[in-house]
């Protein structure tokens, strides 16, 4: 299965809710590949702490493989990450690899070797992993019109491929969320373009919604009431806007509450983190682990 | 097409190779038919097969130009230009293996040379250094790494990327598999007692396969390494099922999804040997002795079907563990 | 010792074909320029007669008055499908002025082949397209890229873009490094001494082909390219799976020519005692025009790698023969390009 990661803006948290969801699905048992394809700004390394790949590789990265051929390297996480929660995963789990960015990025080659190219190195994938997480850039990106042209193409046609489409908890995030999915040039009407079924691809889209506000943190029940109300009704504003937008409950993946850790730093949050040291919530692992498991989950993706 | 090199008086002769064997990208196995088209890589040149016990084709060759370092154990400099031969196999219209490999030659020039020179000589590679046969063949199998200074792999690899861009696969994926590498270097030399050595390295994708043979068994010996190949991606294929079938029990998920595709599409090609030249046969059977392929293969089909078993008895009584407590 | 990959039992039968010592390109022409007048072709016989006999006189001074020599016109009426040519005429017509001229001339012509038989070949009239064989995909299989220095087989290489380079190309100035004073930098000839000839020849264009209703590329073959698989016809080192492809058709005494172009056999053996079509070696009378034409022909053929089977096959009979031949199958052709007087 692939799960291609994008979202309209930059700095929606894209990178680390979906690495964290990659994590969650290895813990889950499965073998999971996460893909850099964010050539602007691959930041999957850091975020799984793996020093060499901190922004990226130097050479042998999905950058160079697609603009010339050269085998991308594989980074096995258990073996590769700095953080010791990342070496030491549960024997249950399956085997977690980072596929990164090349650190400088870059122009690509002659266009029409990219999508066979892209095919052959997702085939690949599918064959040796459950679930490969595709980070796409933000926005109408050229990476995301690639991943609708290669997932448009009758080679890929048995491969199960779901698109989440991360956004904040703002009116601005869920308007602009909206305008990637369906608005002009959006991705629907990009795949349109490339050979998808329009129903179906619309069937394959789930939004994420991240750093969401607990109202039911003591910051607001225990502050001053009239801020609490007032979020209140921010809170079901936006549900409305969201609602009107296509963004309401029958297309949401999950919500990520917002973390505390992960205002600070882009990390993956482990059991540890939660239960050990306690720096983190268990209701954002409680999140991640939910959206990982719906991933695969048939009803979730039933047709709307 | 054949691969000739023309007269080599120099003494003992190095040809390395790497096999990469993965799932042909489709859901069932692909009728023999199919096999034979999909292989039809090079225009007016015929595809090989033969049926039994399984069936087997082979693609016709093609070359890759280089002109690059080579790897010697001792790091000695070494340089060769010519041209590598690769092809695909498909065994039993299910396992898709691509194999390449060059004959490392000494070049009577220390100069690279026309280029239809290196193409009347398909798959050689001259080396314009002053090198020995073992350092070469010892250094290409330690030569795995990131970046190899000669990546027949890469060679292989886009083999397999080309054969399976075939127009009616379904590139459906009826059960998980790694692609696994195996690099393998031969010393031909006629004084030379016949010897397969196969070593696990720390990369869990990679084997090394070195071979010493008598010059005239070239061809047997690289029809050895892919049939060895094959093998050892079964045991790894079938390791890895058990693995996750493990884990699926472990977290309350049903293991059988996970086994009987394996046990209904690997299981019959299991088959040491069969494609294998009698005369290499002597390799195979040291290497049953040591470390035991078939051996463990039973092994693991045997846990196999205990677990589909136990499953099988699970769901007819109900779901209940058994034996009931 | 000899190296070989791949096992006896293996090896396709590589069926053989007659062979003459020498065959001799008497002209090349377009289609059209025969259907309007006979005067080209009677300058062109005019001025290659006198080589046509003193080539076949040299042959028959080496091996023997019994040595093999054949003669051969090849006309010109490949078209792409969107190229505008003139509507042809009846192939009998040509076929006949070919031959008449040639008496007129002192020689008999033995062979016409058409050149885009070089494409898609035919050994008997009539044979529908979907039956006929695609030589030109056979030669094109058969390309080699020369490496740069330094390719280890990593990257694959330049894809299929329908040129052929003898070194490497020149950058493009927005892919040489940035804010040089002068990004121009030259192409490169692969193992040069000092100088470079630099070549880059288009093997073929790919157009997009809706005859089917859907885009389908297709390739369009340069006149280089098919010249090079004519070349290859005859040294008679083309075969499809093993077996001859493009095979002269007897055109005897009755002749029942199909009144359409693309309806004719590849090769037409006009002459009812010609030896053998494809040769040891060839020889070609050419205006003087068809040498860049005949430069890329010899650049395509060093790049190809031939079935080694049939260099073997050939090589043997030669032996037989005591004709000693070159390796190179560029060295086994040899032309005079012909002037004005
Ligand atoms: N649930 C969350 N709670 C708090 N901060 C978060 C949360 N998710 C992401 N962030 C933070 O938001 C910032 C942007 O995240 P990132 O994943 O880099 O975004 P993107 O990939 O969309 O550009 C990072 O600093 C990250 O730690
Ligand atoms: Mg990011």
């Amino acid at each position: 299965m692939l799960i291609f990661a994008t979202s309209d803006k930059g700095g929606t948290g894209r990178s680390v809710t979906g690495c964290n969801i990659a994590y969650r699905r290895a813990l889950q048992g499965e073998d999971v590949a996460y893909l850099d394809f964010d050539f602007g700004s691959p930041t999957a390394g850091a975020i799984f702490d793996i020093p060499d790949a901190e922004r990226g590789v130097s050479d042998r990265g999905l950058h160079s493989y697609l603009r010339s051929g050269l085998e991308p390297v594989e980074l096995d996480i258990a073996t590769e990450s700095n953080r010791e929660s990342l070496r030491d995963m549960p024997p249950s789990s399956g085997r977690l690899v980072l596929v990164p960015g090349d650190r400088g990025g870059g122009e690509f080659g002659r266009s029409q070797e990219l999508v066979p190219r892209c095919i052959s190195l997702f085939n690949r994938l599918e064959q040796e992993y459950a679930v490969s997480v595709i980070d796409l850039s933000a926005g109408r990106s050229y990476a995301a019109d690639l991943a609708l042209a290669v997932t448009g193409d009758e080679r890929m046609r048995q491969v199960t491929s779901r698109w989440l489409v991360f956004h904040r908890w703002t009116r601005q995030h869920i308007i602009a969320a909206n305008g990637l999915v369906f608005g002009e040039n959006g991705i629907l009407e990009a795949g349109k373009l490339h050979g998808h079924d329009p129903q179906r691809l619309r069937d394959s889209i789930r939004f994420v919604r991240t750093a969401v506000v607990n109202l039911e943190a003591p910051q607001f029940t225990m502050g001053r009431p009239a801020q609490e109300a007032w979020s209140r009704v921010c809170n079901n504003d936006l549900k409305e806007l969201a609602a009107r937008n296509g963004l309401g409950l029958s297309t949401l993946l999950g919500e990520v509450p917002l973390d505390p850790v992960l205002q600070w730093r882009e990390q993956i949050i482990s059991d540890a983190d939660v239960v050990v040291s306690k720096i983190a919530n268990p209701a954002t692992v409680e999140a991640f682990d939910a959206i990982a498991a719906r991933l695969s989950e048939d009803s979730t993706w039933e047709g709307l | 097409m054949n691969a000739v090199a023309p007269s080599a008086e120099q003494g003992p002769l190095v040809v390395v190779g790497e096999i990469r064997t993965c799932l042909v990208q489709n859901f069932a196995a692909l009728p023999d038919n199919f096999v034979g088209q999909m292989l039809k890589v090079v225009p007016g040149q015929p595809v090989y097969s033969s049926k039994r016990p399984v069936s087997h084709a082979t693609s016709p060759d093609r070359l890759t130009g280089l002109d690059c370092a080579l790897a010697s154990y001792s790091r000695r400099k070494a340089h060769g230009c010519g041209t590598a031969l690769s092809h695909a196999t498909v065994t039993g219209g299910r396992i898709l293996q691509g194999s390449a490999r060059a004959c490392l030659l000494p070049a009577g020039a220390d100069q690279r040379r026309a280029w239809r020179h290196y193409l009347a000589r398909p798959g050689v590679v001259e080396i314009t250094t002053r090198a020995d046969p073992d350092d070469l063949a010892e250094g290409f199998l330690a030569d795995h790494g990131r970046d190899p200074a000669l990546d027949l792999g890469a060679i292989s690899e886009r083999v397999i990327d080309e054969v399976q861009s075939w127009r009616r696969l379904d590139h459906g994926t009826p059960l998980r598999a790694r692609r696994t590498r195996v690099l393998w270097a031969a010393v031909l030399d006629s004084e030379i007692k016949p010897s397969a050595r196969i070593t696990l390295e720390r990369d869990e994708k990679v084997r090394t396969v070195r071979i010493n043979a008598s010059p005239g068994d070239l061809p047997r010996a690289m029809r050895f390494c892919e049939d060895l190949a094959l093998h050892d991606w079964l045991l790894t294929t079938v390791s890895l099922a058990l693995s996750q079938a493990d884990r699926a029990s472990a977290l309350g998920r049903d293991p059988v999804e996970l086994l009987q595709p394996v046990v209904d599409q690997l299981v019959p090609l299991w088959t040491p040997g069969a494609h294998v030249d009698p005369v290499m046969l002597p390799l195979w059977t040291g290497l049953e002795r040591h470390p035991g392929f078939t051996h463990q293969w039973q092994l693991l089909v045997a846990r196999m079907r205990d677990k589909i078993a136990y499953r099988m008895i699970q769901l007819r009584d109900g779901g209940r563990p058994w034996p009931a407590t | 010792m000899d190296v070989v990959f791949r096992e006896k039992s293996d090896t396709p039968q590589i069926e053989e074909v007659a062979l003459s010592h020498l065959s001799i390109e008497v002209g090349h022409l377009y289609r059209e320029d025969l259907e309007d007048s006979d005067e080209r072709l009677r300058e062109q016989f005019r001025r290659a007669a006198p080589w046509i006999e003193t080539a076949a006189r040299t042959v028959k001074s080496r091996h023997g008055g019994k040595a093999r020599v054949s003669t051969c016109f090849l006309v010109d009426d490949y078209t792409p499908a969107d190229s505008q040519r003139k509507p042809a005429g009846p192939p009998s017509q040509i076929v006949e002025m070919l031959v008449e001229t040639a008496r007129s001339q002192g020689f008999t012509l033995d062979y016409i082949v058409r050149e885009s038989g070089c494409a898609l070949s035919a050994d008997k009239p009539g044979v529908e397209p979907s039956a006929q064989v695609d030589l030109a995909d056979i030669v094109a299989g058969m390309i080699v890229a020369e490496p740069d220095a330094g390719d280890n087989g990593s990257r694959p290489p330049t894809a299929d873009s329908g040129w052929l380079a003898n070194g490497k190309r020149a950058p493009k100035p927005d892919e040489s490094a940035a804010m040089a004073p002068n990004p121009w930098q030259p192409p490169e000839e692969y193992g040069r001494r000092n100088h470079s000839i630099f070549v880059d020849v288009e093997l073929w264009a790919k157009v997009e082909d809706w005859t089917s209703g859907a885009a389908l590329l297709r390739r369009d073959f340069s006149c280089a390219f098919l010249a090079a698989v004519w070349q290859l016809m005859r040294l008679g080192m083309l075969r499809n799976e093993g077996k001859p492809v493009a095979q002269p058709y007897r055109l005897g005494t009755d002749p029942n020519l199909p009144a359409e172009w693309p309806d004719l056999p590849t090769v037409l053996q006009v002459n009812e005692r010609a030896a053998p079509f494809s040769a040891y070696r060839a020889f070609s009378l050419l205006p003087h025009w068809y040498l860049p034409t005949e430069h890329a022909v010899r650049h395509i053929l060093e790049h190809l790698s031939l079935d080694a089977a049939i260099v073997r096959q050939i090589a043997a009979r030669a032996a037989n023969e005591r004709i000693t031949l070159p390796e190179s199958v560029t060295e086994r052709l040899g032309y005079v390009f012909l002037d004005e007087c």
